[in-house]
């Protein structure tokens, strides 16, 4: 709901005439840290955790990737561990066949890396429970030229408990949601327990090309059941991300993540819900 | 129970110097006999608050309060008064005094007469004598004057043109008094509480000029019958009504159109006055090529009225109130917001000596933001606050050289942060309300203003405030890690927090002479209510919520020393004042907060202090064909707070080291006026990241400590011409043409500075400024009858 309101204020931003233009300013640069981006769900697959350096912030290249780190996750009884992908330095995997059971807490631990190179390896970890996460009814498709867009409906009952969803779109297979900062994430404080009667989770808007729907294409819904943690850190990052201005926005702060040592990122541990369908109707514009 | 001792106490003393003085015996004993009376504009009625009362013998004086009344003492003889009051023409009265006197006095306005004032007129020295500092005083005329933003008006924009005021960020109606932050100002509409001040997110204040008699702004040295905020009071004081005849004053500008009609319902006795303003810059919405804005809604209007009856000399009552909402509508959302206030006020004279004041005043502020039924998103969301107060004052005029205030305050709080709603049968939303809240802050208050001899004044007093959180409420408490761990339940009428203030209040001014006095001053101040915003400029979302178990109150110590000279025979007024003030338990908000429809937020909040010292000049040619001002404030804000910022101490948004402000009006002839208006300020503190990471997909950035980095200064150019018509002596329309434009010459001044990824290349970061407005030109028509 809060979201809504920045509707409002965009729209009265417009009538205001802003204007933007580019701008030189000079920025100190602060010390190197570790990034990590470690992901871990219900499904049965590869599993990918990604280690980067953070730089200055007008580096403007690639981010510099973390190799030879030594990368398990743990959930307590079995151990798996994640060998660097030999094309995609970095980038590191679990074997094909695994995946993460529900009520387990998963915890990533990085070795083997020295990003403040002082000839000293450092220990970074972290830690995630999976909770479980109902099965999605159904999904829908609607055109709104109000906002030029379809948006998908989603219906799913909503359990009792205190829960938190991140909400990916896939179009003809293609995740839509690409960046973190497109998916829906939301806790389900206002309707707790409730059916979600439909209540839009995702759009494709016209502006973008790539994201345009047209008759027949398939949709897919995918439901992250994530923990408080990874929820709190979204939100940060959309705050982080979204245009800052004195209207609304509170003083900028870095987002925080849940992996220790002064880290920059986050290892997510999350139960997966599907449901798919396709544009039935054809819009004139 | 050393307070209630002293509550006791100051209680006693208050019951018993009415009791004292009402029958009076002492009067006789002295052979002193009163002047009193009340002075007022010659052409409509108006009473002319701090109009000075000066008597040549004894080159001593006095002034008409805050409801044109004064009181003099003086001994049997015969005296030259001299009334007058700034932009009138001063009167001289020959007095024998043999008994008690009534005169009341009508000053006629100099605007009649431009040609005539020159500079041999004798001018008040009273910015140099009266016991006062740190404070600012506008009449309406001289805010037409400043060149307007679209054409609009608008008093807290002319207050930011003030030595230590500044505005929070460009167009917003909220300012910070001397390293104060927006909600430490206690702003005053006919003495009743204004929560939120302004219109369409700020660009627009919610006071019509053409309703407004008098602004004042204390920003220190704050007279003891004010309290419950740490660094301003705006006291802005509506017309009466004119008691003459009826009058209407309206105009047709760029985006609004205004009408205000007063008169006598009884000559010279009743007179009301009504004044009305909306804008219509939605009426051009759908001139836009673009559908989406077409398809918008976007008004804000306000109303306010007044009554004014004189019983007979000794009780006067005023009605007042104000009404005012903005309303944004589009296809699927509706944003409405507004303030309303209501003052009933009676004015009575025990005696000649004992004036005093009741007063029962309302403020609300609320907000509602809905969408249409019928969705599964439908809902509503609702906030209100809400003041019921009663307040009375009392000012005893006990002899010539000690003028006695005291009196009472008392003001129950209602807040109610925000519930939200889903609506319709296809909502997914069920109820969800962040409780009430209930207070009752209490103010009692007694001093003295008391002239030692010709050269020096004092006055001194104290305030001291009470506050209770009044049940039924939950309470939870949180602990290091400001998580909640417990919470209490308490039943309603429970008073389940008090806390106490003395707040004392002390001036001392010494006259050097008539060109030249030296002031200085400390105010003791307590602040129990609080705005939860962390935004710079302002949002309608506002949410005030009290001081509680979990929150100490605010309190702050200020010091201020100043220096006033006049030059050539007053035609000059310059004044140096110097300031420190340390704010104790001041509230920022943690990283991220989550400030709205939160029902722990106060586990959002972090507690610190802060420290503001500056020095503001200000030179100023207060009447003439060239008339205007430069003011210029040299400031220092920071903060420290154990838990924002690693604890290391960091300045506060409102720190601008630099702030200059030129106003100039030039009258080239009857009918032509020119200003112009320059501001200048070092760009406010920012947070700027120094460095980054991929994260997500993005470029996140890593940023320096708060507020470690500086945005572009800000400078800007406003002018306006003024074209009167002719005035014929017996044609009663009387109109004229303004011609305004605002950032004259473009300046692309920084509104915000945002860091940003190239689309083509997203490896590439660059920053990017968003400046809101270049030239804004805009006419206004205004007219009267």
């Amino acid at each position: 709901m809060k979201k809504l309101t920045y509707i409002f204020f965009a729209a009265i931003i417009i009538v205001a005439y802003s204007c933007t233009e580019k701008m030189e300013i000079e920025l100190d640069d602060t010390y190197t840290r570790l990034v990590v981006e470690g992901r871990f769900s219900t499904d049965t697959t590869i599993h990918t955790v990604r280690l980067t350096k953070s730089s200055s912030y007008f580096y403007n290249q690639a981010p510099p990737p973390v190799s030879n780190a030594l990368i398990t996750i743990s959930d307590g009884n079995t151990t798996i561990t994640l060998n660097e992908n030999a094309t995609k330095p970095g980038i590191y995997e679990t074997p094909f066949n695994t995946f993460g059971k529900i009520g387990s807490t998963y915890k990533l631990l990085i070795k083997n890396v020295d990003i403040n190179n002082d000839g000293i390896m450092e220990e970074y970890d972290a830690t995630s429970t999976i909770y479980p996460i109902n099965q999605i009814d159904s999904i829908s498709t609607k055109y709104y030229t109000d906002f030029e867009a379809w948006e998908i409906k989603c219906f799913v009952q909503d359990p009792p408990t205190e829960d938190y969803y991140l909400f990916h779109i896939y179009k003809n297979n293609v995740l839509m949601t690409d960046t973190l900062t497109e998916p829906l994430v939301v806790d389900d404080k206002l309707y707790n327990g409730n059916y979600t009667n439909g209540i839009g989770v995702g759009y494709l808007r016209d502006e973008k090309s790539g994201e345009r729907g047209y008759l027949g294409d398939s949709i897919r819904l995918e439901i992250w059941r994530i923990d408080k943690n990874f929820f709190k850190f979204v939100s940060e990052y959309k705050d982080a991300l979204r245009t800052q201005t004195p209207l609304f926005s509170g003083p900028p702060a870095n987002v925080k993540g849940n992996v220790s040592n002064g880290a920059i990122g986050y290892f997510a541990a999350y139960s997966v819900s599907k449901a798919s369908t396709t544009i039935k109707e054809t819009i004139k514009k | 129970m050393k307070y209630f001792r002293i509550i006791i106490t100051i209680l006693l003393v208050i019951c018993c110097i009415p009791i004292l003085y009402a029958s009076n015996p002492i009067e006789g004993a002295e052979k002193k006999l009163i002047i009193s009376g009340s002075i007022k504009d010659a052409s409509n009625g108006e009473q002319l608050l701090g109009a000075t009362i000066y008597i040549k013998e004894l080159k001593t004086g006095a002034a008409s309060n805050l409801y044109g009344f004064y009181s003099i003492s003086l001994q049997q003889g015969n005296y030259t008064l001299v009334y007058s009051y700034i932009g009138y023409k001063p009167i001289e009265r020959i007095i024998q005094l043999k008994s008690n006197m009534t005169i009341n006095i009508e000053l006629d306005p100099l605007q009649k007469e431009l040609k005539e004032v020159v500079i041999t007129e004798k001018r008040t020295n009273e910015n140099i004598t009266r016991n006062e500092m740190s404070v600012a005083k506008l009449d309406a005329k001289t805010i037409r004057k400043i060149p307007a933003f679209m054409g609009e008006v608008d008093i807290i924009k002319a207050l930011q043109l003030l030595p230590g005021v500044q505005t929070t960020s460009e167009g917003a109606s909220g300012f910070s008094v001397r390293g104060g932050s927006p909600d430490q100002n206690l702003i005053l509409l006919d003495e009743a509480t204004v929560y939120n001040a302004s219109h369409l997110l700020g660009f627009f204040s919610v006071f019509n000029n053409d309703a407004i008699k008098d602004v004042k702004i204390y920003k220190g040295d704050i007279p003891m019958n004010y309290g419950g905020r740490l660094s301003s009071v705006l006291d802005v004081r509506m017309n009466d009504g004119n008691q003459k005849r009826f009058e209407a004053t309206g105009g047709i500008g760029s985006i609004s159109s205004r009408l205000t009609v007063e008169g006598p319902i009884l000559k010279d006795k009743t007179s009301f006055i009504l004044a009305g303003r909306r804008t219509y810059f939605d009426l051009f919405l759908p001139l836009s090529s673009d559908e989406k804005v077409r398809n918008n809604t976007l008004y804000f209007y306000d109303f306010n009225a007044k009554v004014s009856h004189t019983i007979n000399e000794n009780n006067r009552i005023y009605l007042s109130g104000y009404f005012g909402r903005d309303v944004f509508i589009n296809n699927f959302s509706k944003l409405t917001s507004g303030n309303q206030t209501f003052t009933f006020r009676w004015n009575h004279l025990f005696s000649k000596k004992i004036f005093s004041n009741f007063m029962f005043v309302y403020s609300k502020y609320d907000y509602y933001l809905g969408t249409p039924e019928g969705e599964a998103y439908s809902f509503d969301w609702k906030s209100r606050m809400r003041d019921y107060g009663f307040k009375s004052d009392f000012t005893l005029y006990a002899n010539p050289n000690n003028t006695v205030k005291f009196g009472i305050s008392s003001i129950y709080h209602i807040f109610e942060p925000g519930g939200a709603r889903g609506t319709g049968t296809q909502s997914i939303f069920t109820e969800f309300k962040v409780p009430s809240s209930y207070a009752l802050e209490n103010g009692l208050y007694l001093g003295n203003d008391q002239k030692i001899n010709q050269k020096l004044t004092l006055k001194y007093g104290l305030r001291f405030s009470m506050f209770n959180n009044v049940g039924p409420a939950t309470i939870y408490s949180y602990n290091n890690n400001f998580e909640s761990i417990d919470s209490t339940v308490y039943e309603s009428g429970d008073f389940y927090k008090t806390y106490m203030g003395l707040e004392p209040r002390f001036g001392i001014s010494y006259t050097i002479n008539d060109q030249s006095s030296v002031k200085a001053s400390y105010s003791g101040t307590y602040q129990y209510v609080q705005l939860a915003q962390n935004s710079t400029s302002g949002t309608p979302l506002d949410v005030w919520f009290p001081s509680s178990p979990n929150v100490k109150p605010q309190r702050s110590d200020q010091f201020a020393l100043g220096y006033f000279r006049n030059f050539l025979g007053n035609f000059l007024e310059t004044s140096v004042e110097v300031y420190y003030k340390k704010m104790y338990n001041s509230i920022d908000f943690k990283d991220h907060a989550e400030l709205l429809l939160n029902e722990k937020l106060e586990g959002e909040l972090r507690f610190g202090n802060a420290n503001s010292k500056g020095l503001e000049i200000l030179v100023k040619i207060p009447e003439g064909k060239f008339n205007g001002w430069i003011s210029y404030t040299l400031s220092k804000t920071d903060r420290n707070f154990a838990d924002i910022n690693n604890g290391k101490t960091y300045l506060a948004y409102y720190d601008k080291p630099h702030n200059l402000a030129i106003v100039a009006n030039y009258e080239f002839s009857k009918r032509t006026s020119l200003s112009a208006t320059w501001i200048y300020y070092t760009g406010a503190p920012v947070t700027f990241p120094t460095g980054r990471a991929e994260v997500g997909g993005k470029i996140v950035p890593i940023y320096s400590d708060r507020n470690a980095y500086r945005m572009p200064d800000y400078h800007r150019l406003d002018l306006s011409l003024t074209l009167k018509g002719k005035q014929k002596p017996n044609k009663r329309w009387n109109h004229e043409w303004n011609f305004s434009i605002y950032n004259a010459y473009g300046r692309k001044n920084a509104w915000t500075i945002n860091f940003v990824q190239d689309k083509d290349n997203p490896s590439v970061t660059y920053a990017e400024k968003t400046y809101l407005f270049s030239i804004i030109p805009a006419i206004t028509y205004n007219f009267k009858f």
